[in-house]
């Protein structure tokens, strides 16, 4: 999953990055609000933190004109104002949810998965495809209860498919959300990862859930439809 | 009266009529009763002396004996039986005695006692004065003293002549009447009384009167004063409770200035502004406290975040060293951002006083503006910088620093990437004008959607006009600053313009379409 952070001060938005990065998240990170907006624009973020108080362009600013644009991201407010006021107005102008400084990181994480999941139209942070278990708060997955050890960035992969399961999910896509800015990717980086997934679901005796769509991408689901 | 309470107006009011219109009214009616009842004496005594002059030319000598010579039944009123009028002649002689010549039939045996003779060399003279009548009744009695004047023309004899009292303006010319002769040194005192019930009567019907007058003047003043009062005074509960129900929570709510009173007008006016006042302190009170909670708490999130992330899981020695680090940072520039709002809570409190020095300006604002060129030219933003030569200033130089600070940091947090800022410094004889001006980003004629969120820029510029305290800024960063006060705009705003006023300088805002301007102006040292 990808996300963006908007936030103007350094020691909070490189915190809430590496917090999130060690959650195996790919994470973007801008200051202002200007930057934010752009990136909200032309990226395919799963979520966005915004901080309210920006420069250039506040961060009721960018909601309201991401929102105007269509754009669906969920969106948590980060802000030091809790005045009930603020917070209406928040969710009022499109926020998802809102989240008020100084903050626990955990909170911050967990609110985060709750938003992807809630916009995944998933209740519960486990999705269960066929067999397949996928526990998107311990990062696990298991078939039969069985764990299979994956990595981040297979977890990370299989987790995105899960969330669409059903529907095909182009590589450029898995592209977009599995990494951030920072990385460097190979072109072959998902075809790999989406090989070693399929080799480690078979030995743990799950069934290919994991299929190819010629031109289009991959998708996962119980069986093929032909 | 509960001496505690204090008076009302109309009682005031009251007090003053009473202790003023009924000593007046006393007054006034006890002149007008003097006054006619002087004027009903004289007249009476007017009458009594016609009365007594005309019985002096009955007064004539018979064998050498004076006589009266009064013919009873033309007057009447003389007459016996009655009891309103009398006359009494007497002869005086020569230690003032009288003799009884003549007296009324009304006197019967009885007699007018003369009173108070005074001593007269005229030829007549006439005093009077109030007494009981022989009936019993109230009168006024007149005596004429009369001397007739001797005849100049017979040598001989002296010849007294009776003056005609009547004319005595011509006493030149004595009227001669031979039968009458008198000794010239006899001299006649003729009393005439009468009774004064009418006038006694009259006398206390105006008194009666007056009382009554006086009475309902006094009352009806009061009534009417009471009424008129009333009716005056009549906005004033009004008033106190709409004053009385003005609370911290309704602080917009001004008094009602029409269908006022003129003398009310502009009691009400000055509590109207009074009230803008006070809602304007309260106001900032909030928005200070709302501001200083909203400006601490990043500084807080910036600690727990850093140190949350540190202990989150086991890191190496460099990645707790870095967090420490920034810990310290941040802790070092909340305690900056501490000594400033205390400092100046002190100054305005008044317990500390700001010491006013020659303070270069060019010197404070150099170091910071070298900080702030590297960040603004990664953004892309044009720099202008200009400063006069002897640009000393008188103000405290810590509190100037941190002005400049806050100045130049919002200057540079609110221009657009690809705009511009401009920094002058000039003088004139007594102030120093320091001008700081950024771009807004917002063109008449923009179509860039990019562009037109420079709307936002421009609301966040109005907001700044207002030196308002919700504005966000860039938290640039300041490392090897010694200041590390990068408050967040509103709170830094707010002390900037607090120390503005601490150290008797003004800050001025104006803004177009195009450009944000804020002018520092500062006394020339």
């Amino acid at each position: 999953m990808r996300i963006l952070i908007v936030e103007d001060s350094d020691k909070i938005r490189e915190s809430v990055a590496q917090a999130l990065r060690e959650a195996d998240y790919a994470v973007d990170a801008v200051a202002d609000g200007r930057q934010g907006f752009i990136h909200a624009q032309t990226g395919d973020y799963d979520a966005v933190v915004l901080d309210l108080g920006l420069p250039e362009l506040d961060g009721l600013s960018v909601l309201k004109k991401l929102r105007d644009k269509r754009i669906a991201t969920p969106v948590l407010l980060l802000t030091a104002r809790d005045a009930i006021d603020d917070r209406v107005l928040g969710l009022q102008s499109g926020a998802d949810d809102y989240l008020v400084k100084p903050f626990a990181l955990d909170e911050l994480l967990a609110r985060v998965q709750a938003l992807i999941r809630r916009s995944q139209g998933k209740s519960t942070p486990k999705i269960h495809v066929g067999p397949l278990m996928i526990d998107q708060v311990n990062k696990s997955a298991s078939v039969r209860g069985r764990n299979i050890e994956l990595t981040p960035r297979e977890f990370a992969l299989l987790e995105y498919l899960a969330h669409r399961a059903g529907k095909p999910v182009a590589r450029h896509e898995l592209e977009q959300h599995l990494y951030d800015d920072r990385s460097q990717v190979w072109s072959n980086a998902i075809d790999s990862t989406v090989c070693a997934l399929r080799a480690k679901l078979e030995v743990a005796g799950c069934p290919p859930l994991i299929y190819t769509r010629r031109k289009v991408g991959y998708v996962l689901q119980e069986r093929a439809v032909k | 009266m509960n001496p505690l309470r204090p008076s009302t107006i109309q009682a005031r009011l009251n007090r003053m009529l009473i202790g003023f219109l009924i000593p007046l009214a006393l007054l006034l009616g006890a002149l007008l009763y003097m006054f006619v009842k002087g004027e009903l004496l004289d007249r009476l005594d007017n009458g009594l002396e016609i009365r007594a002059q005309a019985l002096t030319g009955m007064l004539v000598t018979h064998n050498g004996k004076p006589e009266l010579n009064f013919a009873g039944e033309t007057m009447p009123q003389y007459g016996a039986g009655a009891t309103n009028e009398y006359f009494q002649v007497c002869q005086l002689n020569h230690n003032q005695a009288g003799e009884l010549i003549e007296r009324s039939d009304s006197l019967g045996q009885g007699s007018l006692t003369l009173k108070n003779i005074p001593l007269s060399t005229s030829t007549w003279l006439t005093w009077s004065w109030t007494a009981t009548l022989p009936s019993g009744k109230s009168g006024r009695y007149l005596a004429l003293r009369y001397k007739p004047s001797p005849d100049e023309e017979n040598d001989g004899e002296m010849n007294l002549v009776r003056t005609d009292p009547l004319a005595r303006a011509t006493a030149n010319a004595p009227t001669q009447d031979a039968a009458t002769t008198f000794n010239v040194n006899e001299e006649f005192v003729f009393i005439v009384a009468q009774s004064s019930a009418e006038i006694d009567g009259a006398l206390a019907l105006l008194r009666n009167s007056l009382v009554v007058a006086g009475l309902v003047l006094i009352a009806g003043t009061l009534f009417i004063v009471r009424h008129a009062l009333a009716r005056g005074l009549a906005p004033l509960p009004t008033l106190a409770a709409d004053i009385q129900s003005i609370n911290p929570k309704n602080l917009t709510q001004r008094l009602d200035e029409t269908s006022l009173p003129q003398e009310l007008l502009p009691i009400v006016q000055r509590v109207n502004q009074l009230l803008d006042q006070v809602w304007s302190a309260f106001e900032r009170e909030k928005k200070i406290a709302a501001s200083a909670a909203h400006e601490l708490r990043t500084p807080i999130a910036e600690l727990r975040a850093v140190t949350e992330l540190a202990l989150h899981k086991e890191r190496q020695a460099s990645e707790y060293r870095h967090a420490l680090q920034s810990v310290l940072e941040t802790t070092l520039r909340m305690g900056c951002a501490t000594d400033a709002v205390l400092r100046l809570a002190r100054v305005q409190s008044g317990r500390e006083i700001v010491a006013l020095e020659s303070v270069d300006v060019g010197g404070a604002l150099m170091p910071i503006w070298k900080r702030l060129i590297e960040p603004l030219h990664i953004r892309n933003i044009h720099t202008e910088f200009s400063i006069e030569r002897a640009t000393s200033a008188r103000a405290d130089a810590a509190m100037l620093a941190v002005i400049l600070e806050n100045l130049c940091v919002n200057a540079a947090a609110h221009t657009p990437g690809g705009g511009d800022v401009r920094v002058a410094c000039n003088t004139d004889h007594e102030r120093i004008h320091l001008v700081m001006s950024n771009s807004t980003g917002l063109t008449q004629n923009s179509h860039d959607p990019i562009k037109n969120n420079a709307q936002d820029n421009f609301r966040h510029a109005q907001l700044r006009a207002q030196a308002a305290i919700d504005l966000p800024t860039n938290q640039t960063t300041d490392q090897g600053s010694n200041l590390q006060i990068n408050l967040h705009s509103g709170l830094g705003l707010l002390i900037a313009n607090s120390m503005c006023q601490a150290i008797g300088a003004t800050l001025r805002t104006a803004q177009t379409t195009t450009r944000y301007t804020v002018t520092l102006e500062l006394q020339r040292a």
